[in-house]
């Protein structure tokens, strides 16, 4: 009895693979897309690398449709095989696109379970087409290159740690706002290269960024700096650049008014003025770089708050502590309201291997 | 019925595996969506309800004396939740991992565990949970993954919870105990009878509880309340969201050890069934292949959304029926016929 069972248990243990196995070859990987137009007339423009779809070569395929789903089914009809999206590590949405629904785009990659939640999503200055085009030059790359990208400014602090599924989160909770990478085709060489970040309005993009050092700023404002959050200023003519190494953020609110002290410990890489341990020139050194600091947050602040995006999750924080002020499905309307004033201090911690 | 005993170890491994088996990868966003920042102290609050009716069972389950009608009642409710449990589980599978297998071979498969457990001896259906012991382990480290990503102000604010709040999160959280009932179906059977102190039995629903509210609380503070309105499996898609550099889906990876977990939750409910069965008839065989046969073609009839929904809803009232009421009256009765007979 026991040893029939044990058969019949092998048997259908082995049997249960079959339906469901899906071999490399008979599948063609897509590592990046991208997206342009509006729902109802999409654009889509597909990555394929090579050793793939019986080629060596990268090539691309750019299918038309009505929705994310219908782009994908026609690229399926292009290829020999079937299309793998479990390995996407980047989609590119075009700026215009953007401007729309954002979650009407990637509501297919969170339906399916195949779909990868770690593809990290990035805003193209204009047509998408040149970034996926682009792929031809990336060699072995190409599967990363996007993701790998986005990699190393989260890591330099310049862009936020979001991926798809992080993405959904902040476009579901009105408490909070997206901030997206956003790049751009390098007039000079027409390498694909970072501008800074998108700013997002609830589901939509709002034509606004931030530069790269405005991003960093963000990052810092927000407590969620990556490996390296390295600045540079000049300070009468005099470089002066130093990596944040700590970072306390203390909010106070007093009604609509919210004052965020930022207390940073930092660590000098670069004043060839040097002489750090005379207590006056740190104090002066220090003052400098909180002031200037001060100036550049109130200047992000700024950004913010013209385009009304809640990138720091004040809402968050509203709807947690304060509902006085947090209100539900209102937070859009009441967050250019508030009075934002960063306020930092510094405190020069590190001076290298000179004093 | 054969004799066999088991230690309180196996006894609250049993119940377990039994209560957690298939219902906690879809309990927490049941309850959340319930009752939002306060699911995880209502879930407390009515965890501790049940600590109290483990209690009341341990201390009065020698009335516990089910009479035929009543051991085919608790039968069908079990055999029901196998049938339950097993649409539910070849629904998730057929959407998280195996899409084009046909779902008869997938309930076969888990079904066969069962039949081969079910007709060995006591000792497997009683010690096969232990090798969901690493996997305990396993999920709970995979689930601490997500710690850096987890928003610490979704939690607030708590503490004011108004009446809707308390009856749809108390209702949902109810879906987490079925099966204490077998407790007391177990528990004449423990070596030592005398021994099972309330320490024990807190100490028990104080594992299981943390259990659950260690994996509402990593949901709640992980997605944003509109989130999990439309994912049903939060769990699950935690663990898929999560980047590992040596395991590309940790959620497949996951969905298997479920899948396990799910099979010895279905095995020991037949094992219960099939328990009151033997004490009623001494040939079990030719029912218990029966019976595993009617509970592997069942399932197939209600593998749609909306119908695995619907069942899972019932069970809700079956257990108040079963996991509450009618051991309470049984032990009811049990406890006045004594009476009578000590007055006689």
């Amino acid at each position: 009895m026991k040893k029939k069972f044990s058969i019949i248990l092998l048997v259908t243990v082995l049997l249960s693979g079959c339906w469901d196995e899906r071999l490399n070859k008979n599948i063609v990987s897509v590592p990046m897309v991208a997206f342009d137009g509006e729902v109802g007339h999409l654009k889509g423009y597909y990555g394929l690398p090579g050793k793939q779809r019986n080629t060596t070569e990268y090539s691309y395929i750019t299918v038309d449709g009505t929705s994310i789903e219908d782009l994908r089914q026609k690229v399926d009809l292009q290829v020999n095989e079937g299309i793998d999206l479990s390995k996407l590590s980047s989609i590119l949405i075009s700026d215009e696109l953007a401007e729309k629904e954002l979650y009407h785009l990637l509501d297919q990659y969170y339906r399916n379970a195949r779909n990868r939640l770690n593809t990290y999503l990035l805003v193209t200055e204009g047509d998408p087409e040149p970034f996926i085009k682009f792929g031809e030059k990336m060699g072995d790359d190409v599967n990363n290159y996007y993701s790998e990208l986005v990699q190393g400014f989260i890591h330099k602090s310049v862009f936020p740690n979001i991926d798809l599924q992080l993405a959904c989160s902040y476009l579901m909770d009105e408490a909070i706002d997206l901030t997206l990478p956003y790049v751009k085709i390098s007039s000079e060489n027409g390498v694909p290269e970072v501008v800074g970040l998108a700013l997002f309005d609830g589901q939509k993009f709002t034509g606004k960024t931030l530069n790269h050092v405005e991003s960093l700023l963000l990052q810092v404002m927000k407590d969620k700096i990556g490996k390296y959050a390295n600045v540079s200023y000049i300070d009468n003519e005099v470089p002066v650049s130093f990596r944040i190494n700590r970072i306390k953020r203390m909010m106070k609110w007093e009604g609509t008014t919210i004052t965020i002290d930022y207390r940073l410990k930092v660590g000098i890489m670069e004043y060839y003025e040097n002489h750090l341990l005379d207590e006056n020139r740190k104090k002066k050194l220090e003052k400098f770089i909180q002031e200037k600091m001060t100036s550049d947050m109130e200047k992000v602040v700024e950004i913010l708050h013209e385009s009304n995006t809640d990138a720091l999750g004040i809402g968050r924080i509203a709807r947690a502590f304060h509902p006085d002020v947090f209100k539900e499905k209102k937070w859009k309307e009441i967050y250019p309201t508030l009075t934002i004033i960063p306020k930092v201090q510094v405190e020069i911690t590190d001076t290298g291997v000179l004093d | 019925m054969t004799k066999w005993t088991l230690s309180n170890k196996q006894l609250f491994l049993f119940l377990f595996i039994l209560q957690t088996g298939t219902v906690f990868i879809s309990v927490q966003s049941r309850v959340i969506k319930a009752a939002e920042q306060n699911s995880w102290l209502i879930f407390i609050a009515v965890s501790l309800f049940h600590l109290f009716i483990l209690h009341i069972f341990n201390k009065y389950y020698k009335y516990f004396q089910l009479n035929k009608f009543e051991k085919w009642l608790y039968q069908i409710y079990w055999y029901t939740i196998v049938v339950t449990f097993l649409a539910y589980i070849d629904f998730i599978l057929e959407v998280w991992a195996f899409p084009q297998t046909p779902a008869y071979i997938v309930i076969s498969l888990m079904v066969i565990v069962s039949l081969y457990a079910n007709l060995s001896k006591y000792a497997v259906a009683l010690n096969i949970s232990v090798i969901l012991i690493p996997f305990i382990v396993i999920f709970l480290a995979m689930l601490s993954l997500a710690t850096k990503d987890l928003i610490w102000t979704n939690l607030f604010p708590f503490g004011q919870i108004d009446s809707k709040q308390w009856i749809d999160g108390v209702g949902q959280t109810m879906y987490a105990f079925i099966g204490i009932e077998a407790f007391l179906i177990l528990r004449p059977f423990v070596e030592d009878k005398k021994e099972l102190k309330f320490r024990s039995i807190a100490l028990y629903q104080l594992i299981l509880t943390l259990f659950f509210v260690i994996t509402i609380l990593y949901v709640l503070l992980f997605f944003s309340l509109e989130e999990i309105k439309i994912i049903p499996v939060t769990i699950m898609y935690l663990l898929k969201s999560q980047e590992i550099t040596f395991l590309q889906r940790l959620d497949l990876f996951f969905t298997y050890i479920w899948m396990t977990w799910s099979v010895i939750s279905v095995v020991l409910f037949m094992f219960l069934g099939l328990s009151l069965y033997k004490t009623m008839y001494t040939r079990s065989i030719k029912f218990t292949v029966f019976i595993h046969f009617l509970v592997s073609i069942l399932p197939l009839f209600l593998i749609t959304r909306e119908l695995v929904k619907k069942s899972h809803d019932i069970l809700m009232y079956g257990h108040y029926f079963f996991g509450l009421l009618f051991p309470l009256f049984i032990m009811l009765k049990g406890w006045r016929k004594s009476l009578r007979e000590k007055k006689v």
